[in-house]
């Protein structure tokens, strides 16, 4: 497959099995695939999608945990026409049969174990024509309108040539969840991607001699992006399910591996960990996004390795990625998460639409070649989140769509973002707007907490009250240590109204805390108290 | 108790399985969404109550479950 400029989702692979045939691309266990035999699974898969059947644009569902399929599975799917639908392994029968249902998937490739998980589940969903199984399809039963093939049965369908696609095509749908309804599918096209991943290798100076150690899910825009960047200069990624802490220090020692990309829980898993001598010295680069990195946290990363930068990004799924802060200025902007990537422009606006001046909060915007193509088949909760970009000139006449991202930032006159909090996470306490993230801060930093999460209430007289969920650093924490601290460090209205210990909070399958379903469980807290 | 038949139980009950869905080839490590790191706590702290010892975190490694015949091998090596 010649690719003389890289357009399209699956040219970053293909341009590299051109330029670097030979090096590694993508490490799974005991497994190496070169770029030249990635690409050629990519394209052997992707004429067999086409042999069976895969029409323009249609649905590819990849229900695996991470191993090479996943990422020929991505590729190959967008490489035969079709679309790339990364499904969360953690996901369950429920929660998958929504995906494949919402974005009629047509394709779902899985294991045998996990397909028979999925028995109850797979006849309701009316597009899907073939299951493609990792493995012996052994005793599964038959499901009326649905043929089930082995990986090996896929390759060896005859194959046909793929149609030719470009930039402004579908390539993957990545479902989200939102605070409120049923998860959503982010329509990203060729465009998105490829635009995005030359924007982040960009800012990371990501070379050929990089290798990311994979930890996060693919199902997920900073998750996929791993591959992506990676691939965009030749890079190698090494595939790895998150699971033991150590076990990533483990992986580092053994592949030498230059880049890590995770969200702030497994930060703090991580920055508490002896990290070996070659570790520190093969580590070039982390990322952290999803959510605040805890300061104890950097900080404590920054000890234990101390050639390692330390970039803080902030990205949305319906833009793919949008900010990050450059290392050398964690110290100059401390809270701050970074200021627009390469070739975006992100700007804060009031309710009005209208701009606001510096440092003023408001709706961080976000206009550019990552803005996706809207919510697959969600035609209202794509206008809420699509929408004309403000300060267009009048004079062209077609509006440009933006991603109005419902987060509550501040920008400073250098450009810089601070974050103020999601619209619907700001808690409102007696009169006085208090953000969650600023609370955990005080309590992160005091050392007392492993893991905390603060919550705004329904109150009967102080319209919210807060309530902080701590998991505790030690055995010897307990709430009134907590609430010493609270006493000592903040103002009054930030006080806690309640505070509880926990062995653990909830996470949604990224691995971030889920404050949606923590708030919901505590939603009646205080009435339930006073009566 | 035999090594495989405590690895179904701590595995059934931590994975909110039927006991007759596991067999000593049954995987565990990729094939069950709800299996994650706080399983695996989960997971050795029902060992530590059934045998009444105390599994060290270095012994702890994600191999250990990949199938319910590994864990059973990991149980017995406790035993020795």
């Amino acid at each position: 497959m010649k690719v003389q400029r890289v357009r399209l989702l699956h040219d970053l692979v293909y341009s590299m099995a051109q330029e670097k045939p030979e090096s590694p691309a993508l490490l799974y266990k005991k497994e190496t695939l070169s770029f030249r035999q990635l690409a050629a699974e990519v394209e052997r898969f992707s004429h067999s999608m086409c042999g069976l059947g895969l029409g323009l644009n249609e649905r590819v569902g990849i229900y695996l945990p991470k191993q090479l399929e996943v990422a020929i599975g991505v590729f190959g799917a967008a490489a035969a026409g079709g679309v790339a639908v990364p499904i969360n392994p953690m996901l369950k029968a429920q929660q998958v049969s929504h995906i494949l249902r919402d974005c009629n998937v047509r394709v779902l490739i899985t294991s045998p174990s996990r397909a028979k998980q999925l028995v109850d589940i797979l006849p309701d969903c009316h597009d899907l024509d073939f299951l493609v199984l990792t493995g012996k399809i052994g005793e599964l039963p038959q499901f009326p309108g649905i043929s089930t093939l082995s990986w090996e049965d896929l390759l060896n369908t005859p194959g046909k040539k793929p149609p030719q696609r470009i930039d402004s095509d579908m390539a993957a749908i990545l479902y989200t969840s939102g605070s409120t309804g049923s998860p959503k599918g982010v329509v990203l096209s060729h465009l998105n991607m490829v635009a995005a991943a030359d924007s982040s290798s960009e800012f990371l100076q990501l070379t050929p001699s990089d290798r990311l150690l994979a930890v996060l899910p693919l199902s997920f825009d900073y998750g996929l992006s791993q591959l992506t960047t990676a691939y965009f200069v030749g890079a190698s990624v090494v595939l790895m399910d998150y699971l033991l802490p150590k076990e990533v220090i483990t992986a580092v020692v053994k592949h030498g591996v230059t880049g890590i990309s995770a969200v702030p829980p497994i930060w703090n898993q991580l920055a508490v960990l002896d990290w070996p001598e070659s570790a520190v010295e093969s580590m070039r680069y982390i990322t952290t996004s999803g959510g605040a990195a805890r300061r104890a946290t950097l900080d404590r990363l920054r000890a234990k390795l101390p050639d390692t930068v330390i970039f803080q990004m902030y990205g949305l799924t319906e833009a793919f990625r949008s900010a990050y802060l450059p290392p050398q200025e964690i110290d100059e902007r401390p809270g701050s998460v970074g200021k627009a990537l390469p070739n975006v422009e992100l700007m804060i606006v009031r309710e009005d639409g209208t701009r606001c001046a510096p440092n003023e909060p408001g709706e961080l915007v976000h206009r550019g070649s990552l803005v996706a193509m809207g919510y697959w088949n969600d035609l209202e909760r794509t206008a809420q989140r699509f929408r004309p970009t403000p300060g267009q000139p009048a004079g062209i006449p077609i509006p440009e769509l933006a991603v109005w991202s419902g987060d509550q930032m501040r920008m400073d006159a250098d450009g810089y973002l601070y974050f103020e909090s999601r619209r619907d996470e700001m808690i409102k306490t007696s009169g006085y707007r208090v953000s969650p993230t600023e609370v955990e801060e005080v309590i992160f930093a005091s050392g007392l907490a492993a893991e905390t999460v603060a919550l705004g209430v329904a109150h009967p007289e102080l319209s919210q009250a807060i309530v902080l969920l701590v998991i505790p650093a030690n055995p010897e924490v307990d709430v009134a240590a907590l609430l010493d601290l609270c006493r000592k460090e903040m103002p009054t209205y930030m006080v806690p109204e309640h505070i509880e210990l926990c062995s653990d909070l909830p996470r949604n399958p990224n691995g971030k805390i889920d404050r949606a379903r923590i708030t919901a469980q505590y939603k009646a807290h205080f009435s339930e108290v006073k009566s | 108790m035999e090594a495989l038949d405590l690895a179904k139980k701590v595995i059934a009950v931590n994975l909110q399985l039927e006991l007759d869905q596991l067999t000593a080839d049954t995987e565990i490590l990729g094939n069950f969404p709800q299996f994650n790191s706080l399983t695996i706590v989960g997971v050795i702290g029902s060992i530590e109550d059934e045998l009444d010892c105390a599994i060290d975190d270095e012994d702890i490694t994600t191999d250990i479950f990949t199938t319910v015949g590994d864990l059973a091998e990991f149980i017995e090596s406790l035993n020795n």
